[in-house]
Order: C-alpha cells, then sequence, then structure tokens
C-alpha cells in the first residue's frame, strides 16, 4: 500500500485569501493555451427531450384535412401560424419571431428509423447515433468531437470543450472525453474550503502510479473547480436561478460559463417532461410547460449567442407519440416526431416530406411516420458547425439525404 | 507494490469491504475457511441483519400483496380493463406512484443494509452481481411491485446456485416478464387479451436472453434466432392485474417448429421455453460469458485470458454450479496478482466507508440520494445491461468530485441516516494524523486509494 502521510505542518500551511488554496494546482497541472473560443467559433447545442415529444403538438399540421378530426380534443385551435400546413404551439410563442427572420428550421415526420416503442432502447439507439443491430462506439457527438475526428484542432481540446449540463456525462457525448456538469454554480463551490483543497491537492498528486485513472480524473475534477470557480469570477453575466424549470435553469448556467471563456464548443442540454400519456392538453396542460420551456430555451441561446457565436441549437426526441388521443387525453409512444434547428445561419422552413394524416399515411396505423433519418439534419448540423470529417465520423456508413438546412 | 495477501484481498473484493477486526479474523480463519463457509450462505447467521431490515416491510410482499393496492392499476391484463389509466382518478394515480417509489426505495435500502451489516458477504456480492446481470428497472410502470419476490425469491437463493436454475427462475419472474415485455409478446394471429392487444410476438426478451443472459454478443445468434427464440416464449405471461404471478396461457404460444442456434427446441407448450433455457444456461458460449463477466467483476475489467478459459471449463464441468466457479476463481493466483486491480462501483465505495470506520447507515433515503449523485442506486441502471462495473464507465472528473463530495458529506455528517464511525481507515493511507477524527477519515475516503477495491 502506498503511504504518504500529509502532516499538520503542511495542511497550515494554507493561505488566507479564497481560492488561494487553489494556487498549488498550478504545479501539476499543464497550463493549457489560450482558451480563446475567439468570436465566431461555431458552438453547437443539443437538447435532447427526454420522453418521446409530441411533434404534431410543437408543430401541429393545422392545414391537414385530417387533423381536427385525428386530434380531437388534443387539436390546436390557437396555433402561430406558420403557412398553409404548418402551425407553432402557441407555448412556443418565443420561436415565432426566429421563423419569421429565417432562424428556425423545422424538419417535420423526422426521427429513427427504428421500430421501438421503449423510452430506453430508443434514447440509446439515438443518442449513440445507430440503429438496432448496428454496434458502435460511443456517442454520435462523441465520436464527431472526439480524438479521430478533430486531428489538427487542438484548441477544441480545452477541459469544457465538450460539456454536458447533465447529472452523468450523457451516451451522446461519450468518445468526447466530455465533462459533465449538473450544476455548475455547485461544482464551484465543491471542496471550498482552502484547506480542504490542499490536502485534496496532495492527496492527488502524482505519484509513482502515473497511470492511475481515478488520480488523474481527481486532479481534472479539483482543476475544473479552480476554473469554474474563476470562471465565476470573471463571469459578467451573474446566474441568475429562479423557479424555472431544469431547461432553461441549465440554458442561463451555458450562458455564464461562455461568457467567462471557457472554450465551449459542443453542449448536451436536456429536457424532462414529454411522456404525456395523460391529460395532454391542447393549449394548456402538462405538456404545455414544457413546450413554453422549450421555446424560451431555443430563444434565448440563439439572442445570447447568436452571430458571435455560430450558434447552433438542435432539438430532438427519441420518438414521437400516437397521432389520436389516447383514453386519458394523452398520447402514447409513436415514431416520427420535429426536429427544430435554430441559429444565425439556418435556412428557415418546414423541412421533410409531410405523409399526411389520413389513415394510409399512418405508421402502423396509429404514428406519424419517419420520412426523415434523424441522422440526415444531425450529420448537416456536425458539417456546419465541426466540418465534414466530424460528421462522417459520427454516423459511419449513413447516408445522409441532403436537406439543405443551413447557409 | 506488495502482493496483497488473499485474506484481504477476499475483504476487498468477495465482501463490501473490511469491516474493524475482519482483517485479524480472517488470518485466524484462514483464508481458504472462509471462503468454504461464504460458500455456503444458508449456515451464515446474519442476526443484525434481520434486525435493520425490520424497517423494511415490503421487502416481503408478493406482487400478489403488492397488486391489491393500487400498485398495478396500469398494468392493462385485467378482464373487461380496456385502459385502466384512462378511469384512474389523478390522485389514484399519484397514490399509486408514491407507493411504488415507496417500494423502490425500500428495496434499495435492503440492497444498502445488507451490503454494509450482512454476514453473507459473499452472497451479498454476488446478489449484486446478478442484479446487474439480469438487470430491471424499478420505475418501469408497476415494476416497483414485483422487486421484493425478485430480490428475496429469485435473485438471493440462486446466487451462488446453478446457474440454470438461476435462469429459469428469471424468465419466470413477474419483474423480467414485465421488464424485457415477454408478457405481451404472443403468436401471430393468436386472439390477444383483450380488443385493443395486438397480437405478435415481442422479441425483447428473446434478444437480451441471448446478448446478455447466456450465450453474449459474440455468440453466434442470428436475428433468425432472436424471433425463434421470442415464437418459443409466446404465453409466457403474467396471470392478471390483481394477481401478477407467472403463467403459462396456451392459447397465446405459437406452437410452430422452431430452430435456436442450429438445433430443434423440443417438446411443447411450456417445456419448449424451459429447455431452451436449459440448453443455453449449458451452451459453451454462455460458460465463457458468464465466466468472463466473473473474472471482470473480481479480478479486472481486463482479466487474464488463461483465468477465463479456467472458469469456463468449470462452468461447463461442473454443469453452471456457480459455487464452484467461484471457489477456483477465488482461490487462482490471478486473483492475488498486484497488478489486477478493480474500482469500486458506487455502491461498493458507499458500503465499504461505512464498514471500514464501523459507521452506520439505516438504507434510507439520504444515502440513496448519495448513491444517485454517484450514480448507482439498486435497481435503477437504465438499461437491460445493468450497472457497468469499468474504470472507463465509472471514473471522469465530475464522477470523481461527486466522490469527493460524499466521502467530505459523511465525514460532515451531511448524510442523513449514513454516518461514519469511530475507527480510522486504515490500510489506505494516513491523512494528518492531528487533524480531526471525521476530517481525517473523510479525506482518506475521498483519496485515490480508496477507490481501488
Amino acid at each position: 500500500m502506498a503511504m504518504s502521510v500529509v502532516t499538520r505542518r503542511e495542511f497550515l500551511q494554507t493561505g488566507t485569501g479564497a481560492l488561494a488554496g487553489l494556487a498549488g494546482l498550478s504545479l501539476w497541472i499543464d497550463p493549457r493555451p489560450g482558451l480563446a473560443q475567439g468570436p465566431g467559433r461555431p458552438l453547437l447545442v443539443v437538447i435532447f427531450l427526454r420522453g418521446g415529444a409530441d411533434g404534431l403538438h410543437l408543430v401541429p399540421a393545422i392545414g391537414d384535412p385530417a387533423y381536427r378530426k385525428l386530434r380531437g380534443p388534443l387539436a390546436l385551435s390557437e396555433a402561430l401560424k406558420l403557412d398553409a400546413r404548418f402551425g407553432l404551439h402557441p407555448g412556443l410563442a418565443d420561436l415565432a419571431p426566429l421563423y419569421e427572420r429565417g432562424n428556425l428550421a423545422i424538419v417535420h415526420a423526422a426521427g429513427s428509423s427504428a421500430g421501438t416503442r421503449s423510452h430506453f432502447e430508443a434514447q440509446d439507439l439515438m443518442e449513440a447515433g445507430t440503429v438496432p443491430g448496428l454496434r458502435v462506439a460511443g456517442g454520435w457527438l462523441g465520436r464527431a468531437f472526439g480524438p479521430a475526428a478533430r486531428i489538427g484542432a487542438r484548441e477544441d481540446s480545452g477541459r469544457f470543450a465538450s460539456l454536458a449540463l447533465t447529472e452523468q456525462l450523457p451516451l451522446t457525448l461519450r468518445g468526447s472525453g466530455g465533462f459533465a456538469i449538473d450544476d455548475p454554480a455547485r461544482f464551484a463551490r465543491a471542496a471550498a474550503d482552502p484547506a480542504t483543497v490542499r490536502m485534496l491537492e496532495r492527496l492527488y498528486a502524482p505519484d509513482a502510479d502515473h497511470d492511475d485513472p481515478v488520480r488523474a480524473a481527481g486532479r481534472e475534477a479539483l482543476a475544473a473547480v479552480a476554473e469554474l470557480r474563476s470562471a465565476e469570477a470573471r463571469s459578467a453575466a451573474r446566474r441568475k436561478r429562479g423557479a424555472a424549470s431544469r431547461l432553461t435553469d441549465r440554458v442561463e448556467d451555458l450562458i455564464s460559463l461562455e461568457q467567462a471563456g471557457l472554450g465551449i464548443r459542443v453542449v448536451f442540454l436536456e429536457s424532462d417532461g414529454w411522456d404525456s400519456h395523460s391529460a395532454q392538453g391542447a393549449e394548456r396542460g402538462m405538456l404545455g410547460r414544457s413546450i413554453r420551456d422549450l421555446g424560451v430555451s431555443v430563444r434565448r441561446l440563439v439572442d445570447g449567442f447568436g452571430e458571435r457565436r455560430d450558434l447552433l441549437v438542435v432539438a430532438l426526441t427519441e420518438f414521437g407519440r400516437t397521432v389520436r388521443p389516447n383514453g386519458a387525453g394523452g398520447t402514447d409512444h409513436g415514431h416520427g416526431s420535429a426536429i427544430l434547428v435554430a441559429g444565425p445561419r439556418v435556412r428557415g422552413g418546414i423541412y421533410g416530406a409531410w405523409p399526411g394524416l389520413d389513415a394510409a399515411s399512418l405508421h402502423e396505423g396509429r404514428d406519424l411516420p419517419v420520412t426523415t433519418d434523424y441522422r440526415s439534419v444531425l450529420t448537416e448540423v456536425l458539417a456546419s458547425q465541426l466540418g465534414t470529417r466530424a460528421a462522417s465520423a459520427a454516423f459511419p456508413g449513413f447516408e445522409p439525404r441532403s436537406l439543405s438546412l443551413l447557409g | 507494490m506488495m502482493a496483497p495477501d488473499r485474506g484481504e484481498r477476499l475483504l476487498d473484493r468477495a465482501s463490501f469491504g473490511p469491516r474493524p477486526g475482519d482483517r485479524g479474523a480472517i488470518v485466524q480463519e484462514g483464508p481458504e475457511a472462509w471462503l468454504e463457509r461464504q460458500l455456503q450462505p444458508g449456515q451464515i447467521p446474519d442476526p443484525e441483519v434481520s434486525e435493520r431490515l425490520e424497517r423494511f416491510p415490503t421487502r416481503l410482499l408478493s406482487p400478489g400483496d403488492l397488486a391489491r393496492g393500487p400498485e398495478m392499476s396500469d398494468l392493462p391484463i385485467a378482464r373487461g380493463a380496456r385502459n385502466p389509466r384512462a378511469a384512474e382518478p389523478p390522485e389514484r394515480a399519484r397514490q399509486r406512484m408514491r407507493r411504488l417509489r415507496e417500494v423502490g426505495r425500500q428495496m434499495a435500502g435492503v440492497r444498502v443494509v445488507r451490503a454494509v451489516y450482512g454476514r453473507r458477504e459473499l452472497q451479498e456480492v454476488m446478489v449484486d452481481f446478478w442484479a446487474n446481470h439480469f438487470s430491471v428497472f424499478a420505475l418501469k410502470g408497476p415494476l416497483g411491485a414485483m422487486l421484493p419476490h425478485y430480490e428475496r425469491v429469485v435473485l438471493r437463493p440462486h446466487a451462488l446456485g446453478r446457474f440454470e436454475d438461476l435462469l429459469v427462475a428469471v424468465a419466470r419472474s413477474p419483474a423480467m416478464l414485465f421488464y424485457l415485455d415477454n408478457w405481451l409478446s404472443s403468436a401471430e394471429g393468436s386472439r390477444g387479451r383483450g380488443r385493443r392487444r395486438s397480437a405478435g410476438i415481442n422479441e425483447n426478451y428473446a434478444r437480451e436472453l441471448l446478448e446478455l443472459h447466456t450465450v453474449g454478443v459474440t455468440g453466434g445468434y442470428s436475428q433468425r434466432d432472436v424471433v425463434e427464440v421470442a415464437r418459443t416464449f409466446t404465453g409466457w405471461t403474467l396471470r392478471s392485474r390483481r394477481d401478477p404471478g407467472f403463467v403459462f396461457r396456451g392459447r397465446l404460444h405459437d406452437p410452430g417448429p422452431k430452430r435456436v442456434l442450429g438445433e430443434a427446441v423440443r417438446g411443447d407448450g411450456i417445456d419448449e421455453g424451459e429447455g431452451l433455457l436449459r440448453r443455453l444456461a449449458r451452451h459453451p458460449a454462455t460458460a465463457r460469458h458468464i465466466s468472463q463477466k466473473l473474472a471482470r467483476r473480481f479480478v479486472s475489467d481486463r482479466p487474464p485470458e488463461g483465468l477465463v478459459s479456467r472458469l469456463s471449463e468449470v462452468f461447463l464441468e461442473r454443469e453452471g454450479e456457480i459455487r464452484e466457479v467461484l471457489r477456483v476463481l477465488l482461490l487462482s493466483p490471478e486473483f492475488v496478482a498486484p497488478e489486477h486491480r478493480k474500482l469500486k462501483t458506487p455502491l461498493e465505495f458507499m458500503a465499504s466507508a461505512v464498514r471500514v470506520t464501523a459507521g452506520e447507515t439505516d438504507g434510507g433515503r439520504g444515502v440513496l440520494s448519495a448513491l444517485r449523485r454517484l450514480g448507482e442506486v439498486p435497481f435503477l441502471a437504465r438499461t437491460p445491461a445493468g450497472y457497468p462495473d469499468s474504470v472507463q464507465h465509472w471514473i471522469d472528473p465530475g464522477a470523481m468530485l461527486e466522490r469527493i463530495e460524499v466521502a467530505l458529506a459523511l465525514g460532515a455528517g451531511r448524510v442523513s441516516g449514513t454516518r461514519l464511525g469511530a475507527v480510522y481507515p486504515t490500510g489506505v493511507r494516513t491523512v494528518a494524523p492531528e487533524l480531526p477524527l471525521e476530517r481525517r477519515s473523510a479525506l482518506t475516503l475521498a483519496s485515490a486509494e480508496f477507490q481501488w477495491q
């Protein structure tokens, strides 16, 4: 057993300032080159809507002759009209101006061709970026942003370049060396007592056992704490935490982290509450709130970063829901849904082949079909933000169909 | 690095970590005698656990007991219940969810209490192993109500027994039938139950049976085999909403001929499935798959090939007697080789921290929420593959910071219902001897060394 003694004398040799205890970190953590994400460095934000979001509720097919009849009590009568065929749920009012400016693309009847209606299976497949039977390592964004895909792009190697504001690193980001922080403020406060930090530094200092991954990860964690803490100190935007949902909260976190210059390139956010088996409601109801938060969040991201960071936001879900309401005023697990892509370089509009809602067109007689594979959407998004090499690393062997979502 | 002694390794890996006094005791008893005793858990008295488990009354309830409460109301199998949820008032739905979550919490608490206080050390480690090998997710629909039965009747009694008995028990368990949807699987063209049920096979269980439970992903099966397995298990379903026990319904079963892995499925009716399970349990690819996983659990994320081969041979020769495989594994030279390191999973980290300091836990909300932060609450693995046990999965900077934070919180008494005891965790690393004991203990538990078994 390795024995080492940290003495009381060493323990007492800690500074008095709040950050003094962290000063020693620089001794054994590689100083990193400038974190400048620079104006114009593309930023990609992925929002995963967990639970199966009802695409027909987000973007109702108000012009489809079967819409009202099939949707019954779920049919929206106050939808915000986008064109003759489609509208936006009124909860997405924040997105209407984006659509008008041509900064919002909607790919309708999009999703995964995997027929599973299991949340976990469908989420795993979509996050892995694969279909049943095709085994891949890590997640699609992890592969896209992983070492293989970014040879020569050293500036992307910052600690927070690939960031998830979630409890655990999501499958989507695995393979990129991504960093998951559920709550940056709490993370920055972790081990806040300088004396404790100094002791931890000693515990995690490199020793003869150079390849101990635990030791390396512990060091990295302490360094991240230090970096976040100083980022907090220099961040112009003090994070405000309201009573809002997790998603809007995380968006505020992200904006303040980005302003602190942490070199963020790809971000994963998630939102819960989409599994609307009952009391889904039309304009109001259980789903109304999730929808509103989504609209507010996407809008805030586009306004907050916009052209300064060449931002793209993608919101997608593991599957859509049944077209008809179930007996509980909700919808059950379905197939196709809608994917939203927003950002200054987006060519606004509604994309994807609309299958129509007549009985013969529905998937298994009940669901919106998938006419656009989500990977075609993500391929264009990745090619734009991370380059074509990243896009092909994400979905090996997949032949995307061109949508020309981006100008 | 000094080669660890076998007794110490057994305490580190064949139990949830040494308690004060355990090291001396295993030296006195001898590691081999200790192991023999642990291989016969029924003969080890466990009074402290029995007493502490009294605060988890739902652990003794059957799915039927729990079904007489509101838990099962979203299991749409009652006669005439077209969509029970439709008629369920919201207050009742909330009550159902509360009760189900409570059952799930209690069962996770049972696992924590047994890990910390149990004297049937190896059995508990193997319950953890099988709970992940045959993973179910406590929050899928009413599955929580089937969990006490699954833990108490299926996993624990078979943890050291014959693999095929365990495999059959799992296949017939309400928890697995529900979790992997086999209860909904019926022959194409058969009359499903109720008008809204569309008849047809569901491949979910069949696929995981091959991929995860038996021959493994490299076991040489095809999509065609998956379908044939699914057909074999049509009719293996749940009796009713008020009594969701296992039942075989011949009218839902596909009686046609089937071939799996190049051999005809023999027998008819329920015997087809039972026979197939026993055949799969004895398949060399299964022997290898289970041996590989055991070696990974007890030795290293990348276990030596020679060890895996030897274990596979024992598995086949001794007809899947887990006890025999474990004996060879835990007495092997590889088990004590210093170069084979094994990380503690969050549950192992938590249990060993409480054990090494002679601390206390009530298995309640405090410790479960700490485990949640660390990423491993028993029965809440999100995929049928269960929680992994590799360094790669559990160690990243965010996860390390959580371990550090939880260790510090334990030391500061900030985990309600769970606290460290007054014994300094020796054998790890000595930190600032002059600090107050709780701070020193917490820092030691936060160290890199303590994360290794």
